[in-house]
């Protein structure tokens, strides 16, 4: 039999907060983080607001030196790393059989702006020799491996806003293939750049509400015009069930269930009746050995675009039936943080369990008639069972992972 | 520039690069052995002297161990090409 995997950290930098009493809060109050950017120029932007962590200290984690080294996106996952880690009691385990895998959905983003927009050309480039290592899609894993002494394996994840999601999952697999005993998974992701902004609203993805950033991210919701743009991190600390059991550790919960399926279909848009997503909700009901009607609460990717909404409650539908399970989207108050919030979402799930509480989905007035989806504005009890997060990537691809409450 | 001037300007951006305070560098301070530096801080050591002092050929910063080690470099860079 294989080994069953529990969670026994918990680790966030998120708009809503740094741990998980503060995101949990702000999750119930469903008050959205999403704030007119003030920390760079955003007058020529088209979209001038996002979900942005504040205040980020890194000095308790990183020297000065280690922390110029690195861009913000894997500053965040080294700092919610740790805090997974400590919250997790610092197990015992061998640093050999130890890994991390890390999830972004792009890497250096900051770094690269700053550097390049506004060089005129390339004879005039004067990078600096740290400019490579700090847009790395692999940084925020060596980050994470050389603060905490990781020496098994070592991975990164990109499949854009699965990543989180599907970090955990390969994370789980490690734990049950017995690659490792203790497995630091999860992502971040810092995106909120000029940019980044300007490069998502040219795809039309994001919610153009500047004068009401509040109010900007409203998913399943009718009147929804797309996702707002976020930052964060969040990783949990994964180790046999037995074995936490056995040396007394606190359990959060049980990763029961992994899926992982891909559209084939469009770079941007999902497959049509959310094809791929419905596939891919099966999938980990099968690998958690779970019926449909077992799952208590489903907490939706929801970035409240048009695209994604639709075709995930589509694919909701068809799996539990219209309307047949409490479903909530963590975005409308976070936002969408990208390759992060897969990773946020599923401590989102945890916390869910040991709270029995669907919390509600921000903004959410008038729920879109076409999402035959039951989501409500405010909070509800869940009984004490297993609870779905999806995830789904640019590109098509999609992620699944089903938390089950600790035995 | 004068060879005082020189060690001024390096021990300033060693500070910054390595994160310590300029007072923790002196000329014959051991860059690597005293202060940690790898390969990485070395290679934005040198990018700050080409920055400052033009393009050096490789090999001539290779062996470079101290403040006073890449003064001396420099200074006959600047002698070489007239400076």
């Amino acid at each position: 039999m294989r080994p069953r995997v529990a969670v026994t950290g918990l680790g966030l930098r998120t708009p809503a907060g740094a741990g998980p009493k503060e995101l949990w809060n702000a999750l119930l109050a469903g008050r959205s983080t999403a704030r007119t950017i003030t920390s760079f120029d955003v007058s020529t932007l088209a979209v001038r607001f996002a979900c942005q962590v504040p205040d980020l200290d890194v000095s308790a984690y990183l020297t000065d030196r280690q922390a110029r080294r690195l861009d913000r996106a894997s500053l965040l996952a080294v700092c919610a790393a740790g805090d997974a880690l400590a919250d997790a009691g610092h197990p015992r385990v061998p640093p050999e059989r130890r890994a991390v895998v890390a999830g972004s959905s792009f890497c250096g983003t900051e770094t690269y702006e700053s550097a390049l927009l506004d060089t005129p050309g390339a004879g005039a480039l004067r990078l600096s020799p740290i400019f490579i290592p700090k847009i790395m899609p692999n940084a925020g894993a060596a980050a994470i491996g050389m603060r905490y002494e990781i020496r098994g394996p070592s991975m990164s994840v990109v499949t854009a806003c699965a990543s989180g999601a599907h970090a955990i999952g390969e994370g789980v697999r490690l734990i049950r293939d017995g690659s490792a005993d203790l497995v630091v998974a999860g992502a971040g992701d810092a995106n909120v750049t000029p940019g980044m902004l300007h490069g998502f609203s040219r795809c039309r993805a994001l919610s153009g509400r500047n004068d009401d950033p509040e109010a900007a991210c409203r998913p399943f919701e009718a009147d929804r015009d797309g996702f707002v743009l976020a930052e964060g991190a969040a990783f949990v600390v994964l180790e046999r069930l037995d074995e936490a059991v056995r040396r007394g550790a606190r359990v959060h919960a049980e990763v029961s269930g992994y899926g992982r399926t891909s559209d084939a279909h469009d770079l941007t848009a999902p497959a049509p009746g959310g094809e791929g997503a419905r596939r891919c909700m099966d999938a980990a009901l099968a690998d958690a050995g779970l019926a449909p009607e077992d799952i208590v609460h489903v907490n939706a990717h929801g970035t409240g675009t048009e695209l994604n909404d639709l075709a995930e409650a589509q694919a909701i539908g068809r799996v539990f039936g219209p309307a047949a399970v409490p479903v909530s989207a963590t975005k409308g108050v976070t936002g969408h943080a990208l390759g992060a919030s897969g990773a946020i979402e599923a401590v989102a799930c945890v916390l869910a369990i040991a709270e029995c509480t669907a919390p509600p989905t921000a903004n959410l007035e008038r729920l879109d008639p076409r999402c035959d989806i039951d989501a409500s504005p405010v909070p509800r009890p869940i009984a004490r069972g297993p609870v779905m997060s999806n995830s789904f990537g640019f590109g098509g691809h999609n992620a699944t992972l089903v938390f089950s409450p600790a035995p | 520039m004068t060879d005082d001037q020189i060690t001024d300007v390096l021990r300033g951006h060693c500070a910054r690069v390595l994160g310590v305070s300029t007072a923790q560098i002196n000329p014959h301070t051991d860059l690597r052995e005293e202060l940690d530096a790898d390969s990485l801080d070395f290679a934005e050591l040198y990018a700050a002297v080409e920055d400052e002092w033009g393009t050096f050929a490789d090999e001539t910063l290779q062996r470079v161990r101290t403040v006073a080690d890449m003064a001396a470099v420099i200074r006959r860079h600047l002698t070489a090409v007239g400076g």
